[in-house]
């Protein structure tokens, strides 16, 4: 397995990163390591905090950046090789594309249990995930089992 | 944010370099010239290493390439801009025409983290992209770059 894919989330996913970053250094593989600006959660966000969307897209974006430059340094630290990829627009239409245009072996997604309205929006995300990605997917439940 | 870092001493503007180390030895130069660091070769060693594992540069035309040293006392930026452009193996496979150069010590992880998500979020502005690449002069680098640093 050369190419696996890390999706990052937020900050609170760390046990996938944990993983994605031991099973690339076993495989000697490179990790991708992607975040999405997601335009459904920019607009979510906009309308709570009553702010423009393009605003809080370049918030989102630049928090996204910290997260993968943090992944970065942790995967120096290993000798994991990485790249690293913002990318705007769909979640699931970004991962199928992004999967098949490179060749993703294995795709990384950390999931902490959620309730209310939030928990379901991931629980349904990792639904279409799983129904339209097309290769094998490592849910990684954070603070609790696989 | 960005602007407390950068210094027209550290902007280097050069019409050709044929290969990506050399244009990262001439950046690590002149902020040795400027009398910023002490030291040149840790830092190359550190780049070196870092551009070994994966190639940094990141999308159209810009690469920054960077590392964590305690050969740096605080967080530098040198800013390189190649009017012909150079190979930087790319993943995009373009030629680079601008180099941010970022070493920043253990200490001054936060703040170093900030500073390549800032550059790196500006860097995916076509915008922004377009504007810094017109740039004929250091203080016209420094002036676009706290332009769109919002």
């Amino acid at each position: 397995m050369e190419k696996i894919l890390l999706y990052i989330i937020s900050g609170e996913t760390r046990a996938s990163w944990d993983r994605a970053l031991e099973i690339s250094k076993g495989l000697s593989a490179t990790l991708y390591a992607l975040f999405i600006v997601d335009k459904d959660l920019v607009k979510t966000v906009a309308s709570m905090k009553g702010l423009d969307e393009i605003d809080t897209a370049v918030q989102i974006e630049e928090e996204g950046w910290k997260y993968l430059y943090y992944l970065e340094d942790m995967a120096v630290n290993e000798g994991v090789k990485t790249a690293l990829f913002v990318e705007e627009g769909d979640t699931i239409d970004i991962l199928r594309r992004f999967v098949k245009e490179r060749n993703i072996e294995l795709l990384i997604v950390g999931h902490r249990s959620g309730q209310g309205v939030e928990g379901r929006k991931v629980e349904r995300m990792i639904q279409q995930m799983i129904e339209y990605v097309q290769c094998p997917i490592l849910i990684e439940k954070e603070g609790g089992k696989r | 944010m960005i602007e407390e870092f950068l210094d027209e001493d550290l902007i280097i503007v050069v019409d050709k370099v044929e290969e990506k180390f050399t244009m990262i030895e001439k950046m690590v130069d002149q902020a040795l010239r400027k009398g910023v660091i002490m030291t040149r070769e840790p830092i190359l060693h550190k780049i070196r290493e870092r551009e070994e594992l994966e190639s940094t540069g990141v999308v159209e035309g810009i690469a920054i390439p960077h590392a964590r040293t305690e050969a740096v006392k605080d967080l530098l930026v040198v800013i390189g801009v190649v009017k012909e452009g150079l190979d930087f193996k790319s993943l995009d496979g373009k030629p680079v025409h601008i180099v941010f150069l970022i070493v920043a010590p253990e200490e001054a992880k936060n703040k170093y983290i900030q500073v390549l998500a800032r550059i790196s979020r500006m860097c995916r502005q076509e915008d922004f992209r377009k504007t810094l690449l017109g740039a004929a002069s250091p203080s016209e680098v420094i002036s676009v770059l706290e332009k769109f640093d919002t």
